[in-house]
């Protein structure tokens, strides 16, 4: 596999590098310049979310679960919005970390129950990409998804719910073993009170505990900003973060050095994500972690749209396989969010994906739509009404057919053996003429084989 | 509490012998009985095996009796007396004695000079040719075998209708929907079913792929029918067959069918006959191969009582030149002979020998169709249609009784 190609499978979704760029400037480029996201318009605004929070109590449970139902379809059409995002993106490693803040500060959509939420956490990501790790712990325990998803709504003065408070010590910073459980339940006080709003959160005064904690060795009236600053002045407040940024831009198995050493420049860069990411990927020699994860469904998906030239994404069908291999957007399957590596494949998701890519090849012709077929299904999304039809091109460097065995396989495949080259040129035969009509039947043939085989599963 | 050979004892005792252990515990071969049970000629199975890189069709079926073979073919020709005659004009291959043996038996028949209209020369496009069943101006996306799944299979997850044993999808097996898989090596399911690493043999580079490897042993829909079908044949030994890929791939084709898969079409190709260079001892290696694999295959079909359900076919995507090229070897051609065994075959051959004086730019023309093979095969054993496989207007050909 080409070396620029190994990159872009991590910090991308797999589709490969299109200009004449170096890699490193690319990377760099992508690291200076940020895009921000619109409000769709079928995301309803914070302060129409409000209005339907306030009167809840007055609506029937009939009418709750239909609220429930219709907001159900904003959150597919959000999925979509993000997948699209995630394909066409003009800043492929922004939209790459916004996936990681998801994985990393889990929300799911089940329990919050509230598209706009969602959304709005799907952006504070996308504007803290690559921010500063202390700053977004601190815009997430404010964040009203975040608020709903770890019950801190019903966390209040004298009726303490720890859950917020433990998870921001477990899961979102310290880990395990760095701090005591009276630390929890001093954070739960300093968190007391801390509840969804317009917008984000904000504490409410007759919740609030007012009285004084002892936190991590601090002591004050602490609230939410005084717990973060109190947990990163711990020695290993970058640890957790790095060895998850290194798992999950590098390598299923991180070595411990490599984490120690990113980390202690994390906290140097006073938890700056940006510089850090600029050093990891100019330190680390690419080549030798090529093989070392497992590829997560959204890459093997988009990275196999991008090969067979689809021009959009056919998005139920999309949804459908992502959630049928865990890893439905918006809804990791809990706290800890989505495990990876090999947790990734079983043999009847392999099977998925060796579907999946039958399905790219000869996708089945789309139901005509009549008024008494007509459902919510097939109005979900208009734009698959469409065929989709795979189109493969080559670079016109391409003479013979290694040459076309090359270029596709430095795009797919992280490393061929002498079997797999053997089987590619059965497929494609020395007399191969890249120009002659049929040439593009042939290559499609090479393609699903590749797209078929345990080393595309892998990068 | 009883131990549990008591408990089998006593079930056994019980239900009246050893009936419900299933055949994989026995171990031993299937009767013929029970191989047959239930079966009619609507169960025909047909094997195809593809010769790929272009069989020399004038050195496996020799016209012998035609003395401008010898003037042509010079040092490339295959000396009279080592043949296995069959008539005054033709004669098989010195290392075709089983080819020989299975027309003596009546149970093989060739069709002579099988081409088709303006033929290519390339292997892609000619092979493409012969595995959608197209004209040569046209381009088909599905092949012959795969409409005929598409136009048979019932069922859309019916993916075991056809089975290709190779590493790599054929066009030919290729229809609208998916009723047929591609299995590489059956023997990574039997090291599976006995608990042995199934990967053992293949290289480590790296431990995600050895992860993914042995998933994808049983990663495809009908993993579970192969290995019940596997499980029940384990008392075939591979040691038994010839030793050759496509032998080892008749083996397994031989214990699926055993094994009751419902698989009605198998498909298999053999590499190795593109001769542009001293072609002499390595075709005569290759038609060996065939020769003995397929013999075997056919001895263990016999012997079973499957014959009568069984046809092989074989081909290749063109002959090659009449006239040897420079390096004792021959160049890309055209015409050549198909081969046909099985039961109620008429053990036939079908056609004019070679004309050898009124050749197509040094090529044999074609006096039959390769469709016309594909359609008697599809009317007499797969009992269907051919203009259901959109093959319209070829005449069948006597190779049944």
């Amino acid at each position: 596999m080409d070396t620029s190609q190994i990159y872009m499978l991590r910090i991308g979704f797999g589709r490969s590098l299109k200009n004449k760029q170096s890699i490193q400037s690319y990377i760099n480029d992508m690291l200076n310049h940020s895009f921000k996201a619109e409000r769709p318009e079928f995301i309803r605004t914070d302060e129409e979310v409000f209005d339907l929070f306030q009167k809840r109590k007055n609506l029937s449970k009939e009418e709750t679960m239909a609220l429930q139902k219709e907001d159900r379809k904003r959150l597919r059409k959000l999925q979509a919005w993000w997948i699209n995002r995630m394909y066409f993106a003009e800043n492929p490693l922004q939209e790459k970390m916004v996936l990681f803040w998801h994985n990393h500060f889990v929300s799911s959509y089940l329990k919050v129950n509230n598209t706009t939420y969602m959304f709005s956490q799907n952006n504070l990501f996308r504007n803290n990409a690559f921010g500063n790790f202390k700053e977004l712990t601190k815009a997430v325990l404010y964040d009203n998804a975040m608020l709903v998803y770890l019950d801190n709504k019903q966390n209040k003065a004298g009726a303490p719910n720890e859950n917020l408070s433990r998870e921001l010590l477990e899961l979102f910073t310290l880990g395990i073993g760095n701090y005591s459980e009276a630390d929890i339940k001093e954070g739960a006080r300093a968190l007391a009170g801390l509840s969804e709003h317009i917008g984000k959160g904000h504490y409410v005064p007759k919740k609030e505990d007012n009285n004084t904690k002892t936190y991590l060795g601090v002591t004050g009236n602490l609230k939410a900003d005084d717990l973060v600053e109190a947990i990163f002045k711990h020695p290993k407040a970058a640890n957790r973060i790095t060895e998850k940024l290194i798992n999950y831009f590098i390598t299923d198995e991180p070595d411990q050095k490599m984490i120690d050493q990113y980390a202690k420049y994390l906290r140097d860069q006073n938890f700056e994500i940006k510089p850090l990411l600029k050093k990891m990927f100019s330190d680390v020699d690419i080549k030798k972690f090529n093989g070392a994860k497992i590829k997560d469904p959204l890459v093997f998906l988009l990275q196999s749209y991008d090969v067979v030239g689809f021009q959009k994404i056919p998005v139920k069908p999309s949804l459908n396989f992502l959630k049928n291999q865990g890893m439905d957007l918006f809804i990791p399957p809990n706290v800890k969010g989505w495990d990876g590596g090999r947790a990734w494949l079983d043999s009847g998701k392999l099977i998925a994906r060796n579907a999946a890519i039958n399905f790219m090849f000869n996708p089945p012709a789309p139901k005509k739509q009549t008024p008494d077929t007509m459902n919510m299904n097939e109005e979900e999304f208009p734009e698959d009404a469409n065929p989709f039809v795979a189109h493969i091109t080559w670079s016109n460097k391409c003479k013979t057919n290694l040459d076309i065995i090359n270029e596709f396989s430095d795009k797919l495949i992280f490393d061929v053996d002498n079997q797999m080259q053997q089987d590619m040129e059965k497929i494609i035969k020395y007399d191969f003429d890249p120009n002659s009509q049929n040439a593009e039947d042939a290559v499609k043939l090479l393609v699903r084989y590749m797209l078929r085989t345990p080393q595309f599963q892998i990068v | 509490m009883k131990n549990r050979r008591e408990f089998i004892k006593v079930t056994g005792t019980a239900i009246g012998g050893l009936v419900l252990i299933p055949h994989f515990l026995k171990a031993i071969p299937l009767t013929n009985q029970e191989l047959n049970e239930g079966k009619d000629d609507l169960e025909n199975i047909l094997i195809v095996i593809q010769l790929s890189g272009g069989n020399d069709g004038l050195n496996t079926f020799v016209p012998y009796g035609d003395s401008v073979y010898y003037d042509i073919r010079g040092n490339l020709a295959i000396p009279k007396d080592q043949l296995f005659k069959v008539d005054s004009n033709m004669g098989w291959h010195p290392a075709m004695k089983g080819f020989s043996e299975m027309m003596q038996d009546g149970n093989l028949s060739v069709v002579q000079n099988v081409g088709y209209p303006n033929p290519d020369r390339s292997h892609f496009r000619s092979m493409e040719i012969w595995q959608t069943a197209s004209d040569a101006s046209q381009y088909l996306n599905t092949g012959w075998l795969g409409r005929y799944l598409d136009a048979t299979c019932t069922d859309k997850t019916d993916v075991l209708k056809g089975l290709n044993i190779d590493t790599i999808d054929s066009l030919a097996m290729q229809g609208n929907s998916f009723h047929s898989i591609a299995l590489q090596n059956p023997d990574l399911f039997e090291k599976q079913i006995k608990g042995m690493n199934p990967i053992a043999d293949i290289a480590s580079v790296n431990q995600n792929l050895d992860y993914v490897r042995k998933l994808a042993i049983s990663a495809f829909e009908g993993s579970d029918q192969i290995k019940t079908a596997i499980e029940k044949t384990s008392a075939y030994k591979m040691a038994d067959y010839p030793d050759s890929q496509l032998a080892k791939n008749l083996y397994w084709i031989s214990r699926m069918i055993k094994g009751n898969l419902e698989s009605k079409v198998y498909y298999t190709s053999f590499g190795g006959f593109d001769t542009h260079a001293n072609q002499l001892n390595a075709h005569h290696t290759k038609l060996e191969q065939v020769s003995k694999a397929v013999k075997y295959f056919y001895d263990d079909m016999k012997s079973s009582g499957l014959l009568n359900r069984v046809t092989v076919m074989i081909f290749s995507e063109f002959g090659r030149r009449v006239t040897p090229n420079g390096s004792n070897g021959t160049d890309h051609g055209k015409a050549a002979p198909m081969f046909i065994i099985g039961g109620n075959n008429s053990g036939k051959i079908i056609g004019k020998n070679p004309d050898l004086i009124n050749l197509n730019q040094g090529d044999l023309q074609y006096e039959y169709d390769f469709r016309s093979v594909y359609s008697t095969v599809l009317k007499e054993k797969l009992k269907i249609d051919p203009t259901l496989v959109c093959l319209n207007d070829f005449k069948t050909l006597p190779v049944f009784n």
